[in-house]
């Protein structure tokens, strides 16, 4: 009886990764939510390299 | 970039990345989760910390210390390449928990600046301000985009 060789549910992806079938959800992770809120605010304050700052905060 | 670093694991949406510190301390999970903050320009938020085993929560409060900041950190930069191949090279915004935190992340890439500006543009946010990362200046936020 031929050996059946078993291989793990994985598909290649990009360099040394793999991805992975069973995804774990972060999005209401507390960390992760308050991280977000907090890069959300700060470049809404601040803008992005090369632009001015969305609104006038000298006043 | 070709720096030692750890094979990680990324999730179904390529948003997830995790993989495992190995050192003094243990064998420990790190994981990487980017979420869309901005759409035009198109911008990511980077958070990245230890996953505890038993809540699944991120925390990036512990100190590891668990001597491979250096494998550690050049993997976070592998996972913005990946994520970057994926989804276009948008900007990626980082910041540490703390001020300290976020200077730990500057130190990484001011160690390694020459061949991280091979691959990307890099921008600190201080004194009111984005400028190009420098290595003698302090940043409240990072971000990176691919070149």
């Amino acid at each position: 009886m031929p050996a059946i060789k078993k291989e793990r549910n994985a598909v290649p992806a990009y360099g040394k990764s793999i991805a992975n079938n069973i995804e774990k959800d972060h999005s209401n992770d507390p960390f992760v939510v308050k991280k977000v809120e907090e890069a959300r605010a700060f470049l809404q304050k601040n803008g992005f390299p090369g632009q001015a700052k969305p609104y006038n905060q000298s006043a | 970039m070709n720096l030692d670093r750890y094979n990680y694991v990324a999730g179904n949406n390529y948003h997830n990345y995790t993989f495992y510190s190995e050192g003094p301390k243990g064998r420990i999970k790190k994981t990487v989760i980017y979420t869309r903050i901005s759409d035009d320009p198109v911008a990511y938020n980077l958070a990245f910390g230890d996953e505890d085993d038993k809540t699944g929560f991120i925390n990036d409060i512990i100190t590891t210390d668990n001597k491979d900041r250096d494998i550690v950190l050049a993997t976070v930069a592998a996972t913005i390449i990946a994520f970057s191949e994926r989804f276009g090279n948008h900007y990626i915004y980082a910041t540490g928990n703390t001020l300290s935190r976020t200077r730990l992340y500057q130190m990484g890439i001011a160690n390694f600046l020459k061949e991280i500006k091979n691959d990307f543009e890099v921008y600190g946010y201080n004194n009111g301000g984005w400028h190009e990362f420098a290595t003698s200046a302090n940043y409240e936020a990072l971000l990176v985009k691919r070149k």
